[in-house]
């Protein structure tokens, strides 16, 4: 109980309740503008988190997860183009909704099912979390390195369409990671001449790099591509079309009840991600519906299922992180890495060493989705205007704030040319078709999985028996292999079929 | 996509190769104890270049199989967004350059200024109106609520 009670004292601070209210509408603004994704704003957002103390510029970033999250399905519901991927399934029935004048009753529908959604996976991080790090405190080396060969699976997850092209990108992630300190004895090691780079690579560069200068880039073919402006379908003033009655709210909530634990579920495994958690809920919510004719024609189910499953991943996604320091996603990729930038290690001596912190965090977490509620249905008018703005006044202040945040976090010109050289490898990576988010995965698991080899080598003696010896290790070894069997079956039988 | 894996795939093996080789010549010396510094470095340089040649072959293996009207059509496409690409590089470097020389108030002011007429912006009023704002109010947010140094000029 005193842990909570310390919780409670850090988070309740005027400073990080102003951040997790502005981190929100940052947020929903970025999601729901097309072109700008929940990666970008947060990786844009971790230089400004830098100067500030680790709760509060954490406390911001989980804001603009959360309402970047949500933000995407307001382009899904008002002009069918989804913000965030994960919103592709609200577009099925919101815009349906939308162009029969409900565009009002979608949008808070979609508010009210995403919060719903949220709460529930932050009670269910709050509750799984402390027992699995439980576990997670008898790990040694050996464990550590298969556990990190076991996360390394998700790059089959994220590779898309070419396995091959995913695993050479998590290769580069794994081998970038090795420049800068030999860990073990501490010697400098692939800088290849250049000072700055015995340090490693400045982790705030690289990400703003790849997610950020990339897209940026990218968006230079789009705005030359596209110069028609999107037609915003208005919100209607009629009483019942604008908001959801007390009748609706009481039909959808079985569908929210059932879709919030299936996001959970998959947010909780790494790899499988919110769009998937998505169109599974909107599907289940199909066959579950006494209507199911109505889908795709502006069922408000339909709306409610995707979003309290995608935004139910939320909480869940950080489950594996905190317990295990493994991320499931891109955007808890980012995260670990906003953990580290600020000295915080995610994994089982998180909770031991850092207990009134991991409190305050998620107290926080639950805070920001309550907070979300009010956020967004008073900002409700103002994000909708966010679709309207133009990429061509966007992107230059975008790659402005990059350089101005990389110079400000890396404090100098070196981790801006780093930025810059990461942009150019980012765009390029697409232009080829490799998937970024594998190098970034590769990247964070690179020093577990080293560390963990040599160290467990070294007590060994060499024996490799220290691996098979050990029954979590083995069991991660096995279910690695498993995986690895299963991603390349699916990946052959798919080519083969393609 | 056939052609783009097999140049991708034969840069990325080379690249594998160099690294596999160069690896142990970027190590100080150590303690002979167990893995050396440069064992998993040279093991993923290894397994990149492995992997490349193989999406090397698969692309060479498939060079029949891709829709020779669509890839033109996808190279075409990017083609004539490259040198507004290479430029908006141009304009990032110069950026970084400028910086320290003419201030961040200047610089910043200039490189919004060329970015959106790169975006294809073309609404002269509002553009200015947006480089002529949003340095200052950056300016401010970093050094006076964030008290984060900014570059000044040091050519004036």
């Amino acid at each position: 109980m005193d842990i909570i009670a310390v919780g409670f004292d850090q988070i309740f601070h005027l400073q990080n309740l102003l951040l997790m209210a502005g981190g929100l509408v940052v947020g929903i603004v970025i999601g729901a503008i097309p072109g700008l994704n929940v990666p970008l704003a947060v990786a844009l957002a971790l230089p400004f988190t830098y100067h500030m103390p680790p709760l509060a510029g954490l406390s911001m970033l989980i804001g603009i997860y959360k309402g970047g999250t949500h933000g995407g399905s307001i382009s899904a519901i008002l002009i069918n183009v989804p913000g965030a991927p994960a919103a592709a399934a609200t577009a099925i029935d919101g815009y349906a909704l939308a162009r029969r004048g409900k565009a009002g009753k979608a949008l808070k529908l979609s508010i009210y099912a995403s919060v719903f959604g949220e709460i529930l996976s932050d009670i269910a991080l709050i509750l799984a979390a402390a027992q699995l790090a439980k576990i997670a405190t008898t790990f040694g080396p050996a464990e550590f390195f298969a556990l990190g060969l076991f996360a390394l699976t998700i790059i089959g997850f994220v590779s898309g369409d070419n396995l091959i092209k995913g695993v050479i990108a998590g290769c580069m992630g794994l081998l970038l990671a090795t420049v800068g300190m030999d860990p073990l004895e501490s010697m400098p090691r692939m800088h290849f001449g250049f000072y700055e780079l015995t340090g490693g690579l400045h982790f705030i560069a690289m990400i703003i790099g790849l997610f950020a200068i990339s897209e940026a880039l990218i968006q230079i073919e789009n705005s030359l591509r596209t110069t028609a402006s999107r037609t915003v379908i208005e919100i209607s003033q009629k009483g019942d079309d604008n908001r959801v009655t007390w009748a609706e709210f009481k039909m959808v909530f079985p569908t929210m009840l059932r879709s919030a634990p299936l996001g959970i579920f998959i947010g909780a495994i790494p790899g499988i991600g919110s769009s998937i958690a998505a169109f599974l809920a909107y599907g289940m919510a199909k066959n579950m519906s006494k209507e199911p004719e109505m889908f795709g024609k502006g069922a408000i189910e339909g709306v409610a299922a995707a979003e309290s499953a995608n935004n139910g991943v939320c909480g869940a996604t950080f489950i594996p992180l905190l317990t295990l320091g493994i991320p499931g996603d891109v955007i808890t990729a980012i995260m670990l890495g906003a953990f580290m930038v600020h000295g915080l290690i995610p994994g089982p001596t998180l909770f031991t060493e850092q207990g009134g912190f991991v409190s305050a965090f998620m107290i926080g977490m639950l805070i920001t989705s309550c907070m979300h509620l009010f956020v967004a249905l008073i900002g409700l008018r103002g994000f909708i205007q966010a679709i309207k703005l133009k990429r061509s006044l966007l992107f230059p202040l975008v790659i402005v704030l990059c350089i101005t945040g990389t110079f400000v976090a890396g404090g100098g010109q070196f981790p801006i040319y780093v930025m810059l050289g990461m942009g150019i490898l980012g765009y390029l990576m697409t232009k080829f078709g490799f998937p970024i988010p594998p190098l970034l995965i590769g990247f964070i698991l690179s020093p577990m999985i080293e560390d963990g080899l040599r160290q467990a080598l070294l007590i060994s003696d060499g024996d490799l028996a220290i691996f098979y010896g050990r029954p979590i290790a083995m069991g991660f070894l096995v279910m690695t292999v498993a995986l690895v069997v299963w991603i390349t079956w699916k990946n052959l039988r798919a080519q083969r079929r393609g | 996509m056939a052609r783009i894996d097999i140049i991708a795939g034969a840069l990325l093996c080379v690249f594998g190769v160099v690294i596999y080789f160069v690896a142990p010549l970027t190590v100080g010396e150590y303690h002979e104890v167990g893995l050396t510094p440069w064992s998993f470095p040279s093991a993923l340089a290894a397994a990149i270049a492995v992997l490349s040649a193989l999406l090397c072959f698969n692309g060479w293996r498939n060079r029949n199989r891709d829709n020779s009207h669509g890839e033109a059509d996808e190279e075409g496409n990017s083609g004539s967004s490259t040198p507004h690409i290479i430029a908006a590089i141009a304009v990032m470097a110069l950026y970084i350059v400028g910086m320290p020389l003419f201030g961040y108030l200047l610089a910043t002011a200039a490189t919004l200024l060329a970015l959106s007429i790169i975006y294809g912006n073309r609404r002269w009023l509002g553009l200015f109106i947006v480089a002529a704002v949003s340095p200052p109010l950056l300016f401010f947010f970093f050094q006076e609520v964030m008290i984060i140094l900014l570059p000044e000029a040091s050519l004036f």
